[in-house]
């Protein structure tokens, strides 16, 4: 704990801050790329700096995905693209500041609840992540779709669609079961299958280029967005008073994000997509306020946030990485020579306490630090005359896509994905729902597969575990409801109509 | 036929094509050894299920009265507008060519300048916002991330 707070820790925590507070700001260049390009870095540090620097990275570099979505609704994280409408909206209505400022302080709160319980119960959380088999994980993934479909504002028919098209894309390229090559039009480029993050710049980044290209002059301007207040007001003060007046949205956000982190393989993008599909789907029930959308995002971003810290939770405690960072997190242990488990807490005390030191320095100091200066820049950029900032755009999506794995063939794909959104906005299918499906699609096809062949095909498995039974009455009571919140609003708005032709 | 309820024909034809289309591909996918389905489950019940959504985007277009189609976007098929797109897809399309032939700033330069040109901005500005945000690109990337392009 002590090297922590020398000075080579404070500028490793302080460096690795700012790198991933640049890296989650650009398209393409995710957390996880981040922690990549960084091992090499690693491998010269003390694990007592290299750990906590990583830390740093993660949890500014997931919020920092959320600059893109304020800039030009292009999310940085496969977890933004989970509230990116909303955040947009409120970017607009309310100013940068204030929109990034709900998402670093909600991030603050839920990584601080994720770390409390990473350092209070990882041993006991741990052990229930251990029973949680492929057909939890199956269940997972359907609640996870499911909330989806009800989460879009329009037609759930087309968000079944747009769901459908991206689980089929992610089954392109190797199977799980036969390891047979799917729809790869026999281009090794594409047995690796659809890269989810090319995917994503494509149908929200160049797709938005599109459509401004296509409706040249014809379209609305994008309103000139305002700052409310002052600036530090804006980005502490009035985020910190809407989580005080949504005490419980973010107590609930914050266990949704723990609960889905801490189960190995999950992690922060169906902690956010989970969480603010819930609220999205709560907030249809109720009457429409002005802090709707703010919800949606608080709801997103308290869970990503805690969901950071608690995939450290089975890594930490049982060896078993509880995302793509701790997967490599975990490399780095076996670099050093440590091993992760339950004893790694009695051999290597000191490191644990600089872990979880790092984690409440990341989250209490750099987050609203970093924040702050990205919501400054940030506000200055959405400025620029969209013709301008849209031009820019298409060279970032391109070189981010290109960036990734230094494939000229993922620069097409991006661009193909582009068009391919531009043709869905165009029939007002939603566009976060394929990426959802992206996501989610494997870990559904695997857990899946995995399951039938360990019940030699017998289904009825799928209903036998207790857990699986509790998930599966969950996405039963998601679908009741969703359809029943879905009906209401269509009454409503029917009633509405009708009112409005009699006047 | 009403604009919007038309897009919702054409689209729930073409995700029924769609659908059938991957559906048909599946059959020459291998089973497994004891016969049962192997990598043609999923993609053969998601195409089942995207036809079948198809079919009922097309029955909606049919059945539902024009008002309520009506809440769907509509859009005009301009063909100024798409020859425009068609245009930023060639050269989104055409830049790994140029990347590979000429690097990475010429190439990039070139399609930020024709985004630009094509969203109607000034042409010395187009050119302005090209060289700064070419060589702003350039050095994030190359030199502060240590991503080479």
């Amino acid at each position: 704990m002590n090297e922590l707070f020398t000075w080579q820790g404070l500028m490793a925590l302080i460096g690795g801050g700012l790198y991933g507070a640049i890296f989650g700001s650009v398209p393409g260049l995710t957390a996880t790329l981040a922690v990549a390009l960084f091992i090499p870095i690693a491998f010269f540090l003390d694990p007592v700096l290299a750990l906590p620097a990583i830390i740093a990275i993660t949890a500014v570099a997931i919020y920092a995905g959320d600059v893109g979505s304020v800039v030009a609704k292009i999310p940085g994280t496969p977890a933004s693209a989970a509230y990116v409408e909303e955040l947009y909206e409120i970017a607009r209505r309310r100013g940068a500041k204030y929109a990034l400022g709900i998402s670093a302080m909600g991030s603050m709160v839920g990584g601080l609840f994720g770390t409390v319980l990473l350092i209070f119960a990882a041993t006991t959380l741990a052990t229930v992540a251990k029973n949680f088999s492929s057909f939890e994980y199956f269940w997972i993934a359907i609640l996870g779709l499911t909330a989806g479909i009800f989460a879009s504002s329009g037609s759930s028919l087309k968000a079944l669609i747009s769901l459908l098209v991206g689980v089929l894309f992610s089954t392109v390229g190797i199977d799980p079961t036969l390891g047979y090559a799917r729809f790869d039009f026999d281009s090794p480029n594409m047995l690796g299958g659809l890269n989810f993050i090319v995917a994503m710049i494509g149908l929200f980044g160049f797709s938005e280029v599109l459509q401004n290209v296509f409706a040249r002059g014809t379209v609305e301007r994008r309103r000139v967005p305002t700052t409310a207040g002052s600036k530090a007001l804006a980005f502490f003060w009035e985020p910190i008073l809407l989580m005080l007046r949504n005490k419980l949205l973010v107590l609930r956000s914050s266990l949704i994000g723990t609960f889905v982190g801490f189960l190995p393989g999950a992690g922060a993008d169906i902690a956010a997509w989970v969480a603010s599909s819930l609220q999205k789907l709560a907030g249809r029930r109720g009457e429409q306020d002005e802090e709707a959308e703010d919800r949606v995002v608080l709801a997103g971003t308290n869970s990503n946030n805690a969901a950071v810290a608690s995939a450290w939770i089975p890594a930490l405690s049982l060896g078993l990485p509880g995302d793509t960072t701790t997967a490599i997190v975990l490399g780095v242990f076996i670099m050093k020579g440590i091993t992760p488990g339950p004893l790694l807490f009695e051999q290597q005390p000191g490191l644990v306490m600089a872990l979880f030191g790092a984690f409440l320095v990341a989250n209490v100091v750099l987050l609203p630090v970093f924040g702050f200066l990205t919501a400054y820049i940030a506000a200055y950029v959405v400025r620029i005359p969209v013709n301008l900032l849209l031009g820019v755009i298409a060279g970032i999506c391109i070189v981010g896509a290109y960036a990734i794995n230094n494939n000229p063939f993922d620069v097409a794909v991006m661009v193909l994905m582009g068009l391919f959104a531009f043709v869905l906005r165009m029939g007002d299918f939603p566009l976060a729902q394929v990426v959802l499906g992206m996501v989610l699609g494997p870990i559904l096809e695997q857990s899946f597969m995995v399951s039938a062949i360990k019940s030699r095909w017998n289904l009825v498995a799928f209903f036998d575990r207790p857990i699986a039974i509790g998930l599966m009455l969950a996405t039963v009571v998601l679908v009741a409801a969703g359809l029943r919140i879905k009906a209401q609003a269509a009454a409503a708005e029917r009633l509405a109509r009708l009112e409005r032709s009699e006047d | 036929m009403d604009r919007p309820r038309m897009t919702n024909l054409l689209f729930g034809l073409a995700f029924i094509l769609a659908g059938t289309w991957v559906w048909f591909e599946t059959r020459g996918f291998p089973t497994l050894r004891d016969g049962h389905p192997g990598p043609a489950l999923f993609p053969g019940l998601l195409a089942i299920a995207l036809a079948t959504c198809g079919v009922a985007l097309l029955l909606h277009a049919v059945v539902q009265p024009a008002r309520l189609v009506a809440e769907f976007r509509t859009f005009s098929l301009q063909g100024h507008g798409l020859l425009r797109v068609l245009l930023v897809v060639l050269l989104g399309l055409l830049y790994p060519l140029f990347h590979r032939q000429i690097g990475f700033v010429p190439s990039s330069a070139a399609l930020i300048f024709g985004v630009t040109v094509l969203l109607r901005a000034k042409w010395w500005l187009a050119a302005v916002v090209t060289v700064a945000s070419t060589w702003g690109i350039y050095l994030a990337f190359t030199r502060l991330l240590g991503v080479p392009l």
